[in-house]
């Protein structure tokens, strides 16, 4: 029975030099040679050395408690970061391949709304007046990347990839600016002293985000040839993240008088990216 | 005994005599290996007439593909595959016309569907780019095995190699002629074919030398490279090639360019980078006959612009299209190869520009040369002017029937083109009298709209005027100046 089945096995994998070809009408009796499929330059390895920039896409629920004038407007943003990668591909057929990919990817975001605040004034006097306040938040998140993708080239040109990226963040800094657009109400330090009608914050918050996310990864590109050994490789991606950028910010809006007035849940940042690679002959 | 021994005694010296002037005569053949030849299959190789793009077939990535490579400085350059041509599980050996934007080629299990077995596939050069390739059918394709095709280089004769019933034997080849809608019935070479394998045909360029391989006993072993000459509609006795191209191992796919010493054939033979490899014979030690071929670029004539343009070549004696190429989307290049001693008309024509012809004489002296004919197309506007190739009897206003191709061409334009309105302009040469040619200039004009009109043609979309000899386009008083100044033009004068 076991020799049977070996046999078996014996003739289906040399069943594929008998069919027949171009040059033989009984194909050939041995198969190729040698196997060696064409990557994305011209031997089945290549690498690639990728830069672009990073469209980050975010957006947030704001849920408000008790303050319903408040403004939503804080819910997305967007903003550019710079990403480079050094990657491998391998030719697995003359299509298809496999590519991994290590590199650094900066997420970039502003938010920017109107809120509308109350300011207690003066301070300490426990009155409040309504003022509306422009608050933006800059906010950049850098990561270590690696990702699988298979690479699939069709036409004379064209490539698609698919895969999964995994993300380490590695640190996170924001910029948070408000100016105060009505009224006369200012901000203070705080001792109490009178600053202005603007502020701005800086500082990091690293740990305020996911300290790793995964995101599925679909781009497509055209091959340009620029000599036998490099090609030029432009692609459009589309970078889909599986998991939130941070965990829910409920504290957020919290006021001594009137409790908490809203939340930011459900945070989550995808991307469209950019990338130019060049890609040599290994 | 005495008296045979006598005549052995002469004849052996004549013999050897015989031998060495033969030798003597016959130049020494080197055989050069292909510098990108790979450990597996590399073979089938086609070049165009220009001898600036190598095609070749290998199974380097495990199927058969074709590949291409590009010559520059005289070297070429490294091979690309060729992936538009459609999925299939081979792809191979490739026949091209000779301006390059036609490719027949063989394919097993192609995604265009087959009626079979491998068939014969036709692409066509489209932007610089070769489309999905389509089946040619039947009754060229069979159920049987088709494939290695080989075109003429008037692109109306097709050689090809198959296992169909009909043959001899094993692989056969056979011909098959294009009737201007189709192709006809494939006939078996009896005259080539043998019980054994006749296979990878190849017409030169001279549309008479066939170059193919066999296995037929009497050879170095393997498969031969043969050679045969066409007599009349049948081919001589084939003649192996000898070494050093034959060896003892298997020689297929022999092709020589046209008007070059250089031949490439493929080999297995010991001391290859392994399975078949391609190899360069110089001098090619069975030419074929020179011919002549004429290249050039079809630009926009405002704006120099190369233009795919689609170009008939039609021998103005029998009045048959010899040729119908294309120019190259991008370079605006085309090639063609022509038969000494011939007058032709080459008309080219775009859908957006306005159609020129001309007539083209081909001495017979001329064989062997190599003749550059740049087409300048006039954009569809206002005062863009065409000559039109239209003859008329010496001193009369009667259309000559080789003029009535142009003339339907041009009908086909003024269909095409319902907001165009024209002029024809009757120009004579300087013999004779103003009023005289005055007179036949007028009459000349009129006939050409009198065509026109007869095709269909709304009269008041064409007016007429001529011009006697007042307006030469060429200030000289030589045969071939008033050869050029007897013309009608066809003008545009209304958008």
């Amino acid at each position: 029975m076991l020799r049977r089945f070996l046999l078996g096995v014996l003739l289906l994998g040399t069943a594929g030099y008998a069919d027949e070809d171009v040059l033989r009408p009984q194909g050939r009796s041995t198969p190729p040679p040698q196997v060696m499929a064409e990557g994305l330059v011209k031997n089945p390895w290549a690498l690639g050395v990728e830069v672009g920039g990073s469209l980050s896409l975010f957006g947030q629920d704001v849920t408000e408690h008790q303050a319903p004038d408040y403004q939503t407007n804080l819910t997305g943003g967007s903003g550019l970061g710079p990403l480079v990668n050094l990657a491998v591909d391998y030719a697995l057929t003359d299509a298809l391949g496999i590519q991994t990919r290590l590199g650094y990817d900066q997420k970039h975001f502003t938010t920017s709304g109107f809120l509308d605040s109350p300011c207690e004034t003066p301070p300490g006097s426990g009155l409040f007046i309504p003022t509306r306040v422009e608050h933006t938040t800059s906010q950049t998140i850098a990561y270590w990347t690696g990702g699988v993708a298979l690479r699939y080239r069709f036409e004379e040109n064209w490539v698609v990839l698919a895969g999964a990226t995994y993300h380490s963040r590695s640190n996170a800094s924001f910029t948070e600016t408000d100016s105060i657009t009505s009224g006369t109400c200012q901000f203070y330090d705080d001792v109490g002293n009178a600053i202005g009608q603007r502020r701005q914050e800086s500082g990091s918050n690293t740990s305020a985000f996911n300290a790793a996310r995964w995101s599925i990864d679909l781009s497509v590109g055209y091959r340009i040839p620029l000599s036998e050994n490099i090609v030029f490789l432009p692609r459009l991606a589309g970078q889909i993240f599986l998991n939130p950028l941070a965990g829910d910010n409920l504290s957020s809006g919290y006021h001594p008088v009137l409790g908490q007035v809203y939340a930011f849940t459900n945070r989550r940042l995808h991307a469209l990216q950019l990338v130019l690679g060049l890609w040599f002959n290994l | 005994m005495k008296r045979w021994i006598l005549v052995l005694a002469a004849a052996l010296p004549i013999a050897v005599m015989a031998q060495i002037q033969q030798r003597t005569l016959r130049p020494t053949v080197e055989v050069f290996p292909f510098e990108y030849n790979s450990a597996a299959d590399d073979f089938c190789p086609a070049v165009t007439h220009n001898g600036a793009t190598l095609y070749f077939t290998s199974d380097r990535s495990g199927e058969q593909r074709i590949y291409v490579c590009r010559s520059r400085g005289g070297q070429w350059r490294s091979p690309d595959r060729i992936r538009t041509l459609g999925d299939a599980k081979q792809v191979g050996c490739p026949t091209l016309t000779p301006d390059g934007q036609l490719m027949i080629i063989s394919a097993y299990q192609h995604e265009s569907g087959s009626e079979g077995r491998t068939d014969l596939y036709v692409s066509k050069r489209t932007e610089g780019y070769w489309d999905k390739a389509v089946p040619l059918g039947a009754p060229l394709n069979s159920s049987a095995w088709d494939s290695q095709a080989s075109l003429s280089s008037d692109g109306r004769t097709l050689y090809f190699a198959s296992d169909r019933p009909g043959g001899k034997g094993g692989i056969d080849l056979y011909r098959s002629r294009w009737l201007g809608d189709r192709w006809s019935a494939p006939e078996p070479l009896s005259e080539l074919n043998t019980e054994f394998d006749e296979m990878t045909p190849s017409i030169a360029p001279d549309n008479k030398t066939l170059y193919f391989a066999s296995n037929r006993p009497g050879g170095l072993g393997g498969y031969d490279i043969y050679v045969a000459r066409l007599q009349g509609t049948r081919f001589s006795q084939p003649q192996n090639i000898g070494t050093p191209i034959n060896s003892s191992d298997n020689d297929i796919s022999y092709i020589a360019l046209p008007n070059s010493t250089t031949a490439y054939f493929a080999s297995d033979r010991a001391g290859g980078n392994g399975g078949y490899d391609l190899y360069r014979a110089v001098p090619n030690p069975e030419m074929p006959e020179p011919v002549v071929t004429m290249h050039g670029i079809v630009r926009n004539s405002t704006t120099q612009i190369p233009v795919g343009a689609d170009i008939i070549i039609t021998d103005l004696k029998t009045r048959q299209k010899v040729a119908t190429l294309r120019s190259d989307d991008e370079t605006g290049e085309y090639y063609v190869t022509l038969t000494a001693g011939r007058s032709y008309a080459v008309t080219a024509y775009h859908p957006d520009y306005l159609f020129y012809s001309e007539q083209i004489e081909v001495p017979t002296d001329e064989r062997g040369r190599d003749l550059e004919k740049n087409i300048d197309l006039a954009p569809i506007a206002s005062e863009s002017a065409t000559r039109l190739l239209v003859f008329f009897d010496f001193d009369k206003a009667d259309l000559k029937e080789e003029s009535l191709p142009e003339l339907d061409l041009a009908a086909t334009f003024l269909r095409e083109h319902p907001e165009v309105k024209i002029r024809i302009e009757g120009h004579t040469d300087d013999v004779g009298s103003d009023d005289y040619n005055l007179q036949l200039s007028r009459r000349r004009a009129e006939a050409v709209k009198k065509y026109l009109v007869s095709k269909g043609i709304d009269e008041k979309r064409i007016s007429t005027v001529g011009y006697g000899k007042s307006q030469p386009k060429v200030k000289d008083t030589s045969p071939e100046a008033r050869a050029q100044n007897r013309r009608v033009e066809m003008k545009i004068v209304a958008k």
